[in-house]
């Protein structure tokens, strides 16, 4: 139990809002539920929160990474949890670049899991966790870098290697050494056909199908 | 002062002369052939007189002689205005063109006269001016009628076709948006409905199994159902509209009459009177006495005409028994005049040959004046038409997109966040036990199949006021970037309980800000609403951010402000980024069941 705090649930979905309300209910929260940003930062500004669970994507206008950043400016030590339906929060590029080192992300299918939240919870309130930006542990990209992942990204947006090279300032040579990297380290088939392999996989990770 | 019928658009003469010179019917071989078969009407005249009165049929033979003689010159040199007009036709070239074929059949037939002694004096300086006068007027007015019979009438033709093509799209558009509307609907329920019957046999008669088939259930929702379908409706736009060109009927275009009001125009008469009659009166009577019959001749047409116009202000003809009415008129003027210059004793009945040419080309002048402010007219009624119905087409398609947009993006949002990620939590929560469903996991399933089940409901009302939602923005953004709001009062009067509108506001200008501040670092951000027509909100936003980007311009934000705006512009200059949208405040969709 988490005695005498007080939790604020970011979530455009009132069902998802009011299940994730209940859980850190469950959990010893005092929970204010918003349903946008501009209605959370409201309810922050009247009332001192200890934790901020926000989910990513909230529609049009200001997102969850905009609230945060609102919150912190002016409550540099709330603890924070990210909600979105990627299964691997890298692959949306800028967005995860701009999620605070000391926040816990969750993937929206893991609530089910009893102590998913929990867990991410209890890491974003734990001032040892900072830097840690854990990954999802069902993100089927979880076996490669940051680095690796925005290569990924390019092969899927159909990239060659020469424009990767460029955009990267590297050497072509330097990207198939690591394209064949990734390709090992997702198990995948390193024939004539791979770039494709590469591109399905890289699409099915950020739709959220199994790989 | 009466008060007059409504204004014809773009009907100054100085606009008609230049149309008609820079007119490739100018140049047209049917158009030097009329001016060969009109002109000797004038030209006789002139040659009768000019050589005292004395040989008609040496007038008549001169009067054709110059008449083939222009249309010769005009033809063998036309090319030199194509040559010179290049792409861009000029009035300049051609009033120099026709000047000059007109003085050069001045001198020609001047050297000829004074080469075979048909008259007692060659005349070659009022030839001359006589020719380089007349031939551009002449010219000019025939012009004026060729492009009124030929040019306006290909235009009206063009733009009914295409007021004909827009109201079939128009029709077409509608029945695919609102078929597409429909069809959201009824996949939803379609590929729900099922598995939920499925899902509730089994909760409503237990077994040990019950529990791993519903998993099974719910886990083959997801992925058969649920995922599949959201993608699917996220994806899928109504965009297959119908081809502009498509085959419909085109119905012939219904005319009105036309206002007299509009088709007597005394100064136009006036002045073509002046400009042909002076260079040969001027010539005959001195100066003076020349002058001042040409100015009368001018003024008592003009007084004449106007009268008529005063008396028939009010009333409309059709075209041909209007070109005539004109055509009539103006030989009442014509009238008049011999009759002024009887009481005021002027000679005029000396020149009975003058008389004639007076009463054969004024009412051609007059009747070929009529004719092209009818078509002008109708050429302008027809263009207003065709905007008329291009906001209102605007109006309707851009009222379905955003109605199926809005009703789609709450489909798709609503499958691929709540219900797939509850599905997912409910497969979970039940995989974490074993045993026949307890009662806390049976509530919650029946809460799971209720806002499945929700999905295929009606769309709830948005009833927010876009401008309090927008003032929050300003405040939330605040400290970060200024943002100022100004809405005029009929701005906040359309919006009031107009809820798609509302919405395509506050989407609109909550992405277009956020887009400012994210990608472009703005710090000051104007937000301006007003409404440019009864049913349109001109929406500015103006910010100091960063250019955009091709990728900005193209990205998927923009679907946004493509679905729910008529038009929308993102241009940077000096430092400057402005939005400028247009959105309609009609709700044209209340007829159609979401359903």
């Amino acid at each position: 139990m988490t005695p005498n705090r007080t939790a604020l649930v970011v979530e455009d979905e009132p069902l998802l809002c009011s299940l994730i309300g209940r859980l850190l209910g469950d959990s010893g929260f005092t929970v204010v539920e918003a349903g946008s940003a501009i209605d959370a930062f409201g309810y922050f500004t009247q009332t001192e929160f200890d934790l901020i669970v926000a989910d990513i994507d909230l529609g049009a206008g200001p997102n969850g990474i905009d609230v945060v950043q609102r919150i912190r400016a002016q409550s540099p030590g709330i603890g924070v949890v990210f909600l979105t339906n990627l299964r691997d929060p890298r692959v949306s590029g800028k967005t995860w670049s701009a999620i605070p080192r000391d926040a816990a992300y969750i993937v929206k299918s893991e609530l089910g899991s009893p102590n998913a939240l929990n867990a991410a919870v209890a890491s974003a309130l734990n001032p040892k966790s900072k830097g840690s930006r854990p990954l999802p542990e069902s993100s089927p990209l979880r076996n490669l870098s940051d680095t690796q992942v925005s290569v990924l990204a390019l092969v899927a947006g159909g990239k060659t290697n020469d424009e990767i090279a460029a955009l990267r300032s590297t050497t072509v040579r330097a990207v198939e050494k690591m394209l064949q990297r990734i390709t090992a380290a997702l198990g995948l088939d390193s024939g004539s056909s791979s770039r494709v392999a590469l591109a399905r996989f890289y699409w099915d990770a950020l739709h959220g199908k199994d790989a | 002062m009466a008060k007059t019928p409504e204004a014809t658009p773009h009907l100054s003469l100085t606009s008609v002369v230049h149309e008609a010179l820079v007119s490739r019917h100018i140049l047209s071989t049917r158009t030097i052939l009329l001016y060969a078969a009109v002109s000797p009407i004038l030209i006789v005249t002139a040659e009768f007189i000019r050589n005292g009165q004395s040989n008609l049929w040496g007038a008549i033979a001169f009067s054709i002689f110059s008449a083939v003689i222009s249309a010769t010159l005009a033809l063998a040199t036309r090319w030199l205005v194509r040559l010179a007009w290049g792409t861009r036709p000029s009035a300049r070239v051609t009033m120099l063109w026709l000047v000059l074929v007109g003085a050069a059949r001045g001198a020609i037939v001047g050297v000829v006269v004074a080469q075979i002694g048909a008259a007692p004096e060659p005349h070659f300086v009022e030839r001359i001016v006589g020719g380089a006068t007349s031939l551009p007027l002449i010219m000019g007015v025939i012009a004026v009628v060729v492009g009124g019979v030929l040019d306006h009438r290909k235009r009206v033709a063009e733009l009914s076709q295409t007021i004909a093509r827009l109201t079939a799209r128009r029709t077409q558009t509608l029945q695919i948006l609102a078929a597409f509307r429909r069809d959201l609907a009824e996949r939803t329920s379609t590929a729900i409905t099922p598995a939920l019957g499925r899902i509730t046999r089994l909760l409503s008669s237990q077994t040990e199994l019950t529990r791993g088939t519903v998993i099974g259930e719910l886990s083959n929702l997801i992925d058969t159902v649920v995922r599949p379908l959201s993608h699917d409706l996220a994806a899928n736009r109504p965009d297959e509209l119908p081809p502009a060109s498509a085959s419909t009927p085109i119905p012939r275009p219904q005319w009105g009459r036309t206002s007299a009001y509009d088709a007597i125009q005394p100064l136009w008469s006036g002045v073509i009177v002046v400009g042909v009659a002076a260079s040969g009166v001027v010539e005959f009577f001195g100066a003076f006495q020349g002058f001042t019959m040409a100015m009368l001749y001018a003024g008592v047409l003009v007084a004449v005409l106007a009268t008529f116009r005063f008396i028939f202000r009010a009333s409309q003809f059709r075209p041909a028994f209007l070109i005539v009415m004109a055509g009539l008129v103006h030989e009442l003027g014509v009238a008049a005049y011999l009759v002024t210059l009887w009481v005021l004793d002027f000679p005029i009945f000396d020149y009975p040959i003058s008389i004639f040419g007076m009463l054969v080309a004024t009412p051609i002048v007059g009747a070929a004046i009529a004719a092209h402010v009818i078509f002008a007219r109708r050429r302008a009624t027809i263009e207003q038409e065709l905007r008329k119905l291009n906001l209102e087409l605007g109006h309707i398609v851009s009222g379905y997109r955003r109605s199926a947009w809005l009703e789609q993006r709450r489909r798709a949002h609503h499958l691929h966040s709540t219900v797939q990620s509850r599905l997912h939590a409910e497969a979970r929560f039940l995989s974490s036990r074993t045993g026949i469903l307890n009662e806390r996991e049976l509530e919650r399933l029946h809460e799971t199949i209720e806002s499945l089940s929700d999905s295929a409901s009606v769309s709830p009302a948005y009833g927010i006021d876009p401008l309090v939602e927008l003032a929050k923005l300003r405040d939330f953004w605040a400290g970060i970037c200024e943002i100022t709001l100004s809405v005029s009062d009929d701005v906040r009067e359309s919006l009031e309980g107009n809820d798609a509108p509302s919405q395509a506001v506050q989407l609109v200008s909550t992405e277009a800000i956020t887009n400012a501040i994210r990608h472009g670092s703005a710090t000051q951000i104007m937000v301006d609403m007003r409404l440019s027509s009864p049913e349109v909100i001109a929406l500015t936003i103006t910010n100091n951010g960063g250019t955009v980007s091709a990728d900005e311009r193209s990205g998927l934000g923009m679907t946004t402000y493509d679905e729910l705006t008529m038009q929308w512009d993102l241009m940077t200059m000096s430092d400057v980024t402005t939005f400028a949208a247009d959105i309609s405040t009609r709700n044209t969709v209340v007829d159609i069941p979401f359903n």
